[in-house]
């Protein structure tokens, strides 16, 4: 009744800022970074990402109320680097990263079409027959089935 | 089983002829089956018998004898019909009647002729003649015995079986008949045995019987016939013909054996007199009865072949009776086998179940009770053949409709509880069932239900439910009796591991037992003895707890019920009426200890015993001592009131007898010291009332100067000059002492009552008081008294004791308790005696008192062991109650030891954090003024004169002030009940809602946390409870306005505080009053988890961070980390000492996840945090802290840096060894070392335990082998060469002092030799591995 919506998971309001960074007042080199509209999974990446780098002594981050959507991510440098240099580091390390991983996936997923050949595409003409509609779990069952074997026999007659 | 019951055949001997007993041996007729109709019977007679009919039939014959002696006939008509011995009974019947005919008269006999041929005819004589021919031609052809004479009567022998039936019936009847039946004679000749029995004449006789001349005989089955065959005849019975047989077991039969003859050893002691020989009483012997006949004793020889026939009753017996055709052993005869062959031994006889009780509650062995005889009345059970009943059949039948049988049964109940309540302590386990110990509490909770069930019954059954009920409540344990002040009810452990209750008196159904007992003693509806009994029985329930107690008094009548019968006896005494029973005053005693509500509720009954105070016991109408004792009894009821400030208004009231009383006990007439403790207490409790006249309830109840005008400073010295004399006649010195001490009270409650209410804060009666004292101390008596128990004192403390056997070590609590009220009463008046205007050192004592000696003894006692004994777990629940003398002579001597110019003040906050460690719930008063003297101490003063360097921001806002609130409530955490002090204090009589102590275990479990006493030594951290409970916290809720402190303020003053009660404590040897390291760690987790869901983003507010909070607590760990000088042995474990703030209900492993995600999100690897986050991962904890830490938090080891010399622990190894074997650890090791982010202590352990792991010189083992090699190829393949290095040089030593790094990664030749070999000559590629052990 009173949950909040949705969407004010993962969009900003009016003026708000994605990221803040405070310096922390007491202890050098160090900074807590507060991220809006984001959850552990960003944050749990970038921490380890952070904690990877050699010139990170403490990286840690806390979602501090599971129905606020945001959390705070502590890093505390050797003094090289600033907190904020190496946050943005990690995360143009991690979308690399991920970046990296995307085309990974998707070469290794072509090479499989490219292997399976004919078959492939077969598949996927079947499964395209699976997903007609907008229902995302296939529909009323029965009828997808259907026409997902009927997909299999346009295939056979092909 | 019944014997088979052998009927005496009727014709089985010549002898018996006569008698005519043929129809059984006692003279009844002989038992038969009614499943037949009696016709059925009859006709089944008539086939057994018919053949004896045709026997009789030729003797009918001679018809000559008619004339002479036909008129005998009837004579001898009983003559029993068997043929067996035909021809000697006939020559006797012959002889008679020729005898009789020959002394006949000639009328007579032509009379009797007549009479003869009247009834049968003419024909007779014919007829008879012919018979007696046949008989004598008969006779010659068989035996050729010499034939009876002529004159023969027995011709009328037929009328004997059938004398309704004309014999002329049989009279036809020839030679045939006769021939027939000769042959049926010889036959029953030739078998004589077979006859005896009748089922035996049957079974031989049927197949003859065809062959029988039943036809001949043409004897219809009618009426008349099966008549005379039934035919009631009653023997003539003499005395030999009774036999009386012993009831004894009937099978097997075995002598009765009532007890194990006495040993040589047993008669030689003298002890044992023989009551004579004991004969065994068979029938042979028994004198008083006639011995039956040689004869039948032959025939029962005979019938029985010596040789072949087994005893009767056996199966064997049985089926060669009635089973001849079956093979011995059949299995189809089974049977008869089974119940007769149970075999004693077989049973389990250890389990109770096989374990039996004679009557006296005495179990019977095994091995004898299959033996006893029946009439001993223990055979009335289901299983018949064992002597005694089972606990199962003695809760079986206690339960009987019969109310005789129900009311043995209990009785036999409660004297199995009595041997039970007895065996279970340890110096009467000799008088207890051995085969019941360790069930003892859980029989009493069954045998008290089956009693409760029965407590309703009138008679007996009640009265034995009553006994039932004492034995297993007051007799149980009847050291209880005599205590008061301590509840004895066991809490119930919340945590399942506890073991149950072993108390049986919770279970107890109260609310019907009560309204019971209320009408049991209300109608005197038992002997007077039981309802005693009932008064001991509520006694003991109202001691067990408060809840009972109140119950007790909520029943309704009750309380007017037990006055009526047992107080308000009639004045003055009949001789049938009862007396007054003072156990009932104990009673009325103890329910006022129990509450205030139970106080206020028996003031009403509290005017009735006035009774007793008016009469003095001199002049009463009761016995002297039963009067000394009621009087006694009831002064002890109002000082147990006047200790709520109840009643007091009495005194005023009823002044005069009061008055007389009191010079009745300083008088020479009064013998008891009791009754002048009593008196003199009461005189304390009303002096205490009257010091302050609001706190009394109503209040005004009673006036200083009342208490004045009374003069009751002479009453105490009268009575102190009455005690001299006492003492002086002898008597016990220890309780001459207590009395003592309660003058000694008196006289002070007197001069701290002047101190309020006096002139000048009563300075003209101290000064009175003082003059007197002086010399009464220094060499008066008084002054012996007090060196007297001084000295006992100590010899009783010094008293080696291991404090396992409680029997013994209870006798020396109680001397030092009792010991030490004494001497805490002379501290008390002394403090009674000191100038009120200052509180620090006096220049000169009031009066002398062994100082010296009560310092050496006050240390002593607050370092003995019976402190923490007292709550171990086989002390009695009551202990403690015994210390509290001890708590409060403690107490006295810190306030004396602050008036003594010798005391440093070090010394006095040393005195003062023991004495406070050792306080008990009710001393919350006395423990709160020392904690606020002990807080006015410690100020900037204090620390610059022992050049602390304590930055001055502490005291900011009023540094001990702040943390004061939150002590005091640890010290008295409840507002509400308030357990009374030892001695009664003007503020405590309006506040106490209780005078007894909670149970040991109730302490001990901490319950609702009712009871801030005893403190734990982590007491003085307990501001940050509160801290981080700030939401519930009670003590939040009450702060005055002006408190303003932080978080950080409160955390910097507690700390500063720990570390001073540390510090003195050290420097005076009282180690064991401080926290210990599990304490110390814990504390500081507490201050880091204040962070816990805290909102703050910046650093700089959180606690931890705090300078001096940090430094604090550096302070505070450096003594147990791994650098410090002097290694601390390992105490205690982290989750008990967890178990104290944290609850039962939550885990410390659930609060060290908190604490590690705290650590993880915000610690910015804060060395003290990452310090305080190793402790668990010791091997003494669980694996699963090792894998929270190691597995799903590895990401903060990186920044877990700490240096191996900065580890919180006493001793290295303790993360050492064992060796780590669960593989998800190693493996959580081995990923942590080789990402190479491992840094110092974090960085060895896992270092160590994979080196520990993979060496076969470390591993000690040789499992795991395969484990190893996959261990070192990782290793080798993946680790950077320092890591490799480290651990294949990797050695430890698990005995002695654990190798730290460096030196532990330099392996000693020896081993690198073995492990080269090892590596050799394992499989696979570790080249690597092979060229550095070369090196």
């Amino acid at each position: 009744m009173n949950a909040p919506s949705r969407y004010e998971l993962f969009v900003l309001d009016e003026g708000e800022k994605a990221v803040e960074i405070t310096d922390d007042t007491k202890i050098p080199n160090a900074a807590t970074v507060k991220i809006l509209k984001q959850d552990h999974t960003l944050g749990n990446m970038i921490r380890a990402q952070l904690l990877a780098n050699p010139t990170v002594l403490f990286a840690g981050y806390k979602v501090p109320h599971p129905l606020h959507p945001y959390f705070l991510i502590k890093i505390q440098t050797d003094g090289t680097t600033t907190p904020t240099d190496v946050l943005q580091q990690a995360c143009t390390k991690l979308i690399g990263t991920l970046s990296t991983l995307e085309a990974k996936f998707k070469r290794e997923f072509s090479f499989k079409d490219a292997e399976s050949g004919g078959g492939g595409m077969g598949g996927m003409a079947t499964g395209a027959g699976m997903g007609t509609g907008d229902d995302p779990y296939g529909g009323g069952g029965a009828g997808g089935g259907a026409q997902g074997w009927g997909g299999g026999r346009d295939y056979l007659d092909f | 089983m019944i014997g088979s019951v052998v009927e005496r055949s009727t014709g089985s001997g010549t002898h018996s002829a006569p008698r005519n007993g043929g129809s059984g041996k006692t003279g009844f007729p002989s038992v038969q089956h009614r499943s037949k109709s009696a016709f059925a019977r009859g006709r089944e007679e008539l086939k057994r018998k018919g053949t004896d009919r045709p026997t009789e039939v030729p003797i009918v014959k001679p018809s000559q004898a008619i004339g002479q002696g036909g008129g005998e006939g009837n004579v001898t008509g009983k003559v029993p019909p068997q043929p067996a011995s035909e021809e000697d009974w006939r020559r006797q019947i012959d002889e008679e009647n020729k005898k009789r005919v020959e002394s006949m008269t000639d009328e007579e006999r032509e009379q009797e002729r007549q009479d003869i041929l009247e009834k049968f005819g003419s024909g007779v004589g014919d007829i008879l003649r012919k018979a007696r021919e046949a008989r004598e031609r008969k006779s010659r052809e068989t035996e050729a015995t010499p034939e009876a004479g002529p004159s023969s009567t027995i011709g009328l022998a037929p009328k004997v079986s059938d004398p309704i039936a004309p014999s002329s019936e049989n009279t036809p009847e020839g030679g045939a008949v006769e021939d027939s039946l000769s042959a049926v004679k010889a036959a029953l000749q030739r078998a004589p045995l077979e006859l005896r029995h009748p089922r035996a004449v049957h079974s031989i006789l049927s197949p003859v019987s065809p062959s029988t001349p039943r036809s001949a005989l043409s004897r219809p089955n009618t009426r008349p016939s099966s008549r005379a065959d039934r035919r009631l005849r009653f023997a003539d019975v003499t005395p030999q013909d009774v036999y009386v047989y012993e009831s004894a077991p009937p099978s097997p039969k075995k002598r009765p054996l009532a007890l194990l003859a006495p040993t040589d050893a047993d008669q030689s002691g003298g002890d044992i007199v023989s009551l004579g020989q004991w004969k065994p009483r068979t029938p042979l012997q028994a004198s008083t009865i006639p011995v039956p006949d040689q004869e039948m004793v032959d025939t029962e020889v005979d019938t029985n072949p010596p040789s072949e026939d087994p005893e009767e009753g056996t199966p064997e017996d049985i089926r060669r009776r009635f089973f001849p055709g079956v093979a011995p052993h059949d299995p189809s005869l089974e049977w008869i086998e089974s119940s007769a062959e149970v075999d004693p031994a077989s049973l389990p006889s250890t389990s109770s179940n096989a374990l039996r009780f004679d009557l006296t509650g005495t179990p019977i062995p095994p091995e004898l009770s299959s033996t006893l005889p029946t009439h001993l009345g223990l055979h009335h059970h289901a299983e018949g053949s064992h002597a005694g009943y089972t606990l199962d059949d003695i809760f079986l039948l206690s339960r009987s409709t019969v109310p005789a049988q129900r009311a043995s049964m209990l009785g036999l109940l409660a004297r199995i509880a009595r041997k039970l309540g007895k065996g279970r302590r340890a110096a009467h386990r000799d008088e207890g069932i051995k085969e019941l110990f360790g069930q003892e509490t859980e029989l009493r909770k069954r045998i008290v239900a089956s009693g409760a069930e029965a407590i309703g019954e009138r008679g007996s059954v009640g009265a034995m439910a009553v006994e039932i009920f004492w034995e297993c409540i007051v007799g149980w344990d009847d050291n209880l009796a005599d205590i008061e002040g301590v509840e004895f009810s066991e809490s119930l452990s919340e945590g399942s591991e506890g073991p149950v209750t072993s108390d049986a008196l919770p279970s107890l159904p109260l609310d019907y037992l009560l309204p019971q007992i209320s009408d049991a003693i209300g109608l005197a509806a038992l002997p007077s003895a039981f309802l005693s009994q009932l008064v001991d029985i509520l006694h003991r329930l109202a001691q067990n707890s408060n809840d009972m107690a109140e119950s007790i008094l909520g029943t309704a009548d009750l309380i007017p019920n037990i006055i009526r019968t047992f107080i308000a006896t009639p004045l003055p005494p009949s001789e049938s009426s009862p007396l007054p029973n003072p156990s009932a005053i104990q009673l009325l005693t103890t329910l006022a200890l129990a509450s205030r509500s139970n106080a206020s509720a028996l003031l009403e009954p509290a005017d009735v015993l006035l009774r007793f105070i008016a009469t003095s016991p001199s002049s009463s109408p009761f016995p002297h001592p039963l009067a000394t004792s009621l009087l006694a009894s009831s002064l002890e009821f109002y000082a147990v009131l006047a200790s709520y400030g109840l009643y007091s208004h009495i005194v005023t009231t009823a002044w005069e007898p009061f008055a007389r009383m009191s010079v009745f006990i300083q008088s020479s007439e009064c013998k008891s010291s009791r009754l002048i403790q009593a008196w003199a207490s009461l005189l304390e409790a009303w002096m205490v009332c009257a010091a302050d006249p609001h706190e009394t309830t109503p209040s005004h109840d009673i006036l200083w100067s009342q208490v004045v005008g009374w003069a009751w400073a002479t009453e105490v010295s009268g009575l102190q000059s009455r005690s001299i004399e006492l003492s002086v006649h002898g008597g016990s010195e220890r309780r001459n002492w207590e009395v003592w001490a309660s003058l000694w009270r008196a006289e002070a409650a007197f001069l701290e009552g002047a101190r309020l209410n006096g002139v000048r804060g009563g300075e003209e009666e101290r000064l009175a008081a003082v003059g007197t004292l002086k010399d009464r101390f220094n060499d008066g008596f008084e002054g012996q008294v007090l060196l007297g128990s001084l000295q006992s004192f100590n010899t009783a403390l010094h008293q080696q004791t291991s404090y396992v056997d409680w029997d013994v070590d209870i006798h020396q609590l109680k001397t030092l308790a009792s010991l030490g009220t004494t001497i805490a009463s002379a501290l008390r008046l002394w403090l009674a005696c000191t100038p009120p205007s200052s509180n620090g050192p006096l220049t000169s004592p009031p009066f002398p008192l062994p100082f010296a000696l009560l310092a050496d003894m006050s240390a002593e006692i607050a370092k003995h062991p019976i402190w923490s004994a007292i709550y171990g777990e086989n002390a009695p629940p009551y202990a403690h109650l015994y210390c509290r003398p001890l708590a409060t002579l403690l107490l006295c001597y810190l306030r004396v030891s602050r008036r003594m110019p010798a005391t440093g003040q070090d010394l006095w906050l040393a005195q003062a954090f023991t004495v406070l460690q050792r306080l008990l719930p009710g001393d919350e008063a006395g423990g709160r003024r020392v904690l606020k003297e002990v807080a006015k101490l410690i100020t900037p003063e204090f620390f610059r004169s022992r050049s602390w360097n304590i930055p001055p921001v502490i005291w900011d806002k009023g540094g001990m002030d702040i943390i004061l609130p939150f002590l005091l409530h640890s010290i008295a955490p409840s507002e509400k009940d308030h357990i009374g002090p030892f001695w009664a204090t003007p503020r405590s009589i309006s506040q106490v809602s209780t005078q007894r102590l909670p149970s040991a275990s109730a302490i001990r479990s901490r319950k609702g946390s009712l009871y801030g006493l005893p403190l734990s030594p982590d007491w003085c951290l307990s501001p940050l409870d509160h801290l981080l409970r700030s939401g519930s916290s009670p003590v939040f809720k009450k702060l005055p306005s002006s408190w303003d402190a932080s978080e950080t303020e409160v955390a910097r003053v507690t700390l500063l505080f720990t570390r001073v009660v540390r510090e003195v404590l050290i420097r005076q040897r009282l180690l064991q009053f401080s926290m210990n390291r599990e304490e110390t760690i814990f504390g500081c987790m507490k201050v880091f988890m204040l962070e816990h869901e805290q909102p703050q983003n910046d650093s700089s507010e959180e606690v931890f961070r705090d300078v001096i909070v940090t430094a604090f607590m550096n302070d505070l760990l450096d003594p147990f980390t791994l650098s410090a000088s002097s290694p601390i042995p390992i105490q205690s474990n982290l989750e008990a000492v967890a178990v104290r703030f944290l609850g039962p209900s939550t885990p410390f492993f659930q609060y060290y996840t908190d604490f590690i995600a705290l650590y993880d999100s915000i610690s910015f690897s804060h060395p003290l945090f990452a310090a305080l986050l190793l402790p668990p991962l010791s091997m003494r904890y669980a694996l699963d802290y090792r894998k929270h830490f190691w597995g799903d938090f590895s990401h903060v080891l990186k920044t877990v840096r700490i240096p191996v010399d900065r580890a919180i622990t006493g001793d290295v190894r303790e993360y050492l060894w064992p060796i780590e074997s669960d593989s998800q650890v190693i493996g959580s090791y081995l990923g942590a070392v080789l990402k190479g982010s491992l840094q110092g202590f974090v960085r060895w352990i896992a270092i160590h335990h994979l080196a520990c792991n993979i060496w076969p010189d470390l591993r000690g083992n040789h499992e795991g082998e395969e484990r190893a090699v996959k261990l070192l190829r990782a290793v080798g393949d993946q680790g950077d060469i320092q890591t490799v290095r480290e651990v294949v040089f990797y050695q430890q030593v698990s005995e002695g002092p654990a190798l730290i790094p460096p030196h532990c990664f330099e392996a000693d030749v020896d081993s690198r030799k073995v492990r080269e070999e090892w590596v050799g000559r394992v499989e696979g590629d570790l080249a690597k591995v092979l060229t550095l052990l070369r090196s």
